[in-house]
C-alpha cells in the first residue's frame, strides 16, 4: 500500500465519523434551537 | 516589411491543434449552456475563457492579463467562492432543516462519496492535496470544490470546476440510473406524510447561523471564512431589516462573481494544462464522486427503514447532494412516476438543503482533517 493512500485511508478514517459528528451537533443545534424558542417572543416556554 | 508582416501573423504563425481542440471544448460549452441550458451563467464565461485563453499568444493571459489578474485576486485568494457563500447563503432556506433536523443524517451520508473518491483518486495514483480536491466533488457543490481546489490543487482548478458543474448540471442523467440500481420499485413507491414539523421561530432563524459559524469555527478555524460568509448571507435573509443587502447578495453580488469566476476558471484552461490525462482523470473521478454520493445517501435512508417503524422513502437519500434544487426534483419526479399519487418532492427538497449545508460541513472538515492529521 502506498503512502498516499494509506494516508487517504487514514482521511476517511477520522474524517468520515468527524464529519458525522459535527452534523448531529448541528441537528441537535438545530432542535434545540427550535425547542428552546418555539414562537416568536416566548422563548423558553413549551406548547 | 516582412518583420512587420511577421509581427501581424504571429497569432496565426503560433496556432496549433491544441487550440483548436480548447476552442472545441470552449464551444461545446457554450453551445450546452445555450442550446440545452446547462448551468448557462457558468458555462458561458468558462467557455469564452477558455476560448480567450487559447488563443496563441494571448494578451488575457499574459503576467498581466485580465484573466492572470482575476485569477491571482480572486481565485488564489479563494474570495470568489467565498463571496459567492454569500449570495447562497442569502438563497438558503434552513427552516425546513429546523423543522426536521434528522434529515441532515441522509445529507451527511450523501457526503460519504467525497471520501470514497479520495481514496480512488490516490488508487489512481494522484498526490494527496490533488486527491482531497477531487473527492470534494462528492459535495456537488461548485463553490465549495473551488474553495478547496484553491487550497490544495490550484493546478487543476480548471477541470475541476468543469467537472463539478457539468455533473450538476447532469444530476438528472447522472442520478435516476444509480436510484434504480439500488432500490426497488415497491421501495420506490414507498408514500411518505409531509407534516411539516412544529414552527420555526425568527429567534431560531436567527440564532442557527450565528451558532452554526461558532461551532463550525471552533472545530475548523481554517474554514471559518467558508461558514462564516455563508451564513452571514443566511442571515442577511432572515434577519428582516438588511432587504437591500439580502437582495443584493441573492442577485447583483453572486452574478458578478459568478461572471468573474467563470471567466477566470476558462482562462486557467490552457491547452498546455488541460489537454493531459489527469484532466480526464479528474473527470472519471467526477463522476464517479457524483455516483457513491447519490449511493451513500439511498443506503443511508435504507439503513434508516430497518430502524424505523415509520418507512421512509430510499429515494429521497439521493437528494443529499447538494446539487440544488435538480437533486430534489429528480427524486420528486422518478416517486410521481412510479407512483402517480406519491408526492416526495417537500421530503426530497428538505434533505436537498441539509444536502447544502452538509457539503459545506463536511468541506470544512476535510480541510480540518487534512491540515491536522495529514499536515496538509
Amino acid at each position: 500500500m502506498t503512502d498516499t493512500l494509506s494516508k487517504a485511508i487514514l482521511m476517511a478514517t477520522i474524517g468520515l465519523p468527524l464529519m458525522i459528528g459535527v452534523i448531529g451537533l448541528f441537528a441537535l443545534m438545530a432542535r434545540g434551537l427550535v425547542l428552546l424558542f418555539p414562537r416568536d417572543g416566548e422563548a423558553g416556554q413549551r406548547h | 516589411m516582412y518583420a512587420t508582416l511577421e509581427g501581424l501573423m504571429a497569432g496565426i504563425i503560433e496556432l496549433s491543434w491544441h487550440h483548436g481542440v480548447m476552442w472545441a471544448i470552449g464551444f461545446t460549452l457554450i453551445y450546452l449552456a445555450v442550446k440545452k441550458g446547462y448551468e448557462p451563467l457558468l458555462l458561458i464565461p468558462i467557455g469564452f475563457g477558455a476560448i480567450m485563453a487559447n488563443l496563441p499568444l494571448s494578451g488575457a493571459v499574459t503576467e498581466a492579463g485580465p484573466l492572470t489578474l482575476l485569477l491571482r485576486i480572486g481565485v488564489w485568494t479563494e474570495l470568489f467562492p467565498i463571496l459567492i457563500f454569500i449570495g447562497v447563503g442569502a438563497m438558503c432556506d434552513f427552516s425546513p432543516l429546523l423543522r426536521n433536523p434528522e434529515v441532515m443524517l441522509i445529507g451527511a451520508a450523501a457526503q460519504i462519496g467525497i471520501f470514497a473518491t479520495i481514496i480512488a483518486a490516490s488508487l489512481l495514483r494522484f498526490p494527496l492535496t490533488q486527491a482531497v480536491a477531487i473527492g470534494i466533488l462528492g459535495t456537488a457543490d461548485g463553490p465549495t470544490t473551488i474553495f478547496v481546489a484553491s487550497l490544495y490543487a490550484p493546478e487543476i482548478l480548471g477541470p475541476l470546476a468543469l467537472a463539478a458543474y457539468s455533473y450538476m448540471a447532469l444530476t438528472p442523467l447522472i442520478m435516476p440510473p444509480v436510484i434504480r440500481l439500488l432500490t426497488s420499485p415497491a421501495e420506490r413507491r414507498i408514500r411518505m406524510v409531509y407534516s411539516g414539523g412544529p414552527e420555526v421561530s425568527r429567534a431560531a432563524r436567527l440564532l442557527f447561523p450565528l451558532c452554526v459559524v461558532i461551532v463550525a469555527g471552533l472545530i475548523a478555524p481554517v474554514a471559518v471564512p467558508l461558514v462564516g460568509f455563508l451564513m452571514l448571507g443566511n442571515f442577511l435573509r432572515e434577519c428582516g431589516v438588511a432587504e437591500r443587502l439580502s437582495h443584493s447578495a441573492q442577485n447583483e453580488l453572486v452574478n458578478v462573481v459568478t461572471l468573474l469566476l467563470g471567466l477566470t476558471i476558462g482562462g486557467t484552461m490552457t491547452a498546455e494544462t488541460f489537454l493531459n490525462w489527469v484532466t480526464l482523470g479528474v473527470m472519471g473521478l467526477g463522476l464517479a464522486a457524483m455516483v457513491f454520493a447519490t449511493a451513500g445517501g439511498i443506503m443511508i435512508a435504507k439503513l434508516l427503514n430497518v430502524l424505523r417503524r415509520e418507512k421512509i422513502n430510499p429515494m429521497i437519500g439521493a437528494a443529499g447532494i447538494s446539487a440544488f434544487p435538480m437533486a430534489g426534483r429528480v427524486v420528486a419526479k422518478m416517486a410521481f412516476a412510479e407512483d402517480r399519487q406519491n408526492y416526495l418532492l417537500m421530503h426530497a427538497i428538505a434533505v436537498n438543503i441539509s444536502g447544502q449545508l452538509c457539503s459545506i460541513v463536511a468541506g470544512v472538515v476535510v480541510i480540518a482533517v487534512s491540515k491536522a492529521i495529514l499536515g496538509l
